[in-house]
């Protein structure tokens, strides 16, 4: 069965989704996070990579219930934003939490998690969630 | 939704006076997906889909079609003994994603383009007897009814509790049974939307009947990254 894993996009989009990687705006300082190619503040090209910290804080979640196939063994799914930084927002998966201990306000690091695999022996893909 | 709820004070049960609109005002629509009426218990009640929006909190998924026919004046006159004037229209967008969005309770887009629509078709939020707003969720309807300037902010739930927004008052809210109970076949949303303010505007509108001069149907893309506004005169 073809795997719903691309190994080219992991392997692209790993210095974002495993090691926090956003942009900054040379211009304006604006920070980014999902990194850009434009600064959606001031419309400048001139980008850098800035790598967060990724310890934050929880502003907002939602548990989400009605979880995608293949995912069902993880119901109920936590989102939430985070900031980071002290004034970056992640959208990011909460892990390693009970819905019942979570508190807008509370700390969090970023953790590595596997998001899904293919099989038995075909690939795991991995990412970052932010938990206790 | 929790942002809204939180910020100005509203118990989830509130929240709920929504869809129970939006069910009753389709009941009465015979083009509506789900025409029957709802309790707020059954609300509260239902599966909590992402918390806190439950399954009586979003639109259901469906196929439709749906037609409107354009024509300049003088062809609509000769094919119509009530033409329907476009008066205005805009679309604006705004950040994707909801971290870049500076505020969680607003629908900056749907804000922006109703300025632009209104002051296209010469009119004030005030002239508005009827509109059709986007509720894919009960949030991004009650958003919606804030940014087009029809409630002030966050008070479109305290007046939709005190009676606001049924037939009589001005605007009458989605009389079709908006997204939520009049359905949401996404591509055909907003083109039934503009046809049934036109069928409010004309008077051969089958269910609840507005008695209006001025419509407009408000449309949005994903959380309000897109929205567009059509003013509609009779």
């Amino acid at each position: 069965m073809p795997s719903s894993i691309s190994p080219s996009r992991v392997w692209r989009k790993r210095s974002s989704r495993y090691a926090l990687e956003a942009t900054k705006c040379k211009k304006c300082n604006a920070i980014h996070y999902p990194p850009r190619i434009v600064c959606d503040k001031c419309g400048s090209r001139e980008l850098e990579k800035f790598k967060l910290d990724g310890t934050g804080v929880l502003e907002s979640y939602t548990i989400t219930y009605n979880v995608p196939e293949g995912f069902r063994d993880h119901s109920p799914l936590i989102f939430g934003i985070v900031k980071v930084n002290s004034n970056v927002r992640v959208l990011a998966q909460i892990t390693d939490v009970e819905p019942s201990e979570l508190k807008v306000g509370m700390p969090l690091e970023p953790v590595l998690r596997k998001v899904e695999e293919d099989g038995d022996t075909g690939m795991i893909k991995y990412g970052l969630s932010l938990g206790l | 939704m929790k942002e809204y709820m939180e910020k100005y004070s509203i118990s989830r049960d509130v929240m709920a006076e929504w869809p129970v609109l939006m069910h009753e005002h389709a009941s009465k629509n015979p083009y509506a997906q789900l025409p029957f009426k709802i309790k707020k218990e059954q609300v509260m009640k239902s599966p909590v889909i992402s918390e806190p929006l439950t399954l009586f909190d979003m639109s259901p998924i469906g196929d439709g079609a749906a037609a409107v026919i354009l024509a300049s004046e003088d062809v609509a006159r000769k094919l119509t003994d009530t033409p329907i004037e476009i008066a205005g229209f805009a679309i604006s967008t705004d950040k994707v994603y909801a971290t870049s969005r500076e505020d969680l309770t607003s629908l900056n887009a749907v804000r922006e383009t109703s300025i632009k629509a209104y002051s296209m078709a010469n009119i004030t939020s005030r002239d508005v007897d009827v509109v059709e707003v986007g509720d894919v969720f009960t949030i991004t309807g009650i958003l919606s009814v804030e940014e087009l300037d029809l409630s002030k902010k966050g008070v479109a739930v305290k007046d939709l509790v005190n009676g606001r927004f049924r037939v009589g008052d001005k605007p009458t809210v989605n009389p079709s049974g908006g997204l939520k109970a009049r359905g949401d076949p996404v591509g055909a949303t907003g083109i039934y939307q503009v046809a049934e303010i036109a069928m409010q505007l004309g008077g051969g509108f089958p269910g609840v009947k507005v008695n209006a001069e001025v419509g407009v149907a408000e449309c949005i893309g994903g959380f309000g990254s897109s929205a567009s506004v059509i003013v509609l005169k009779r």
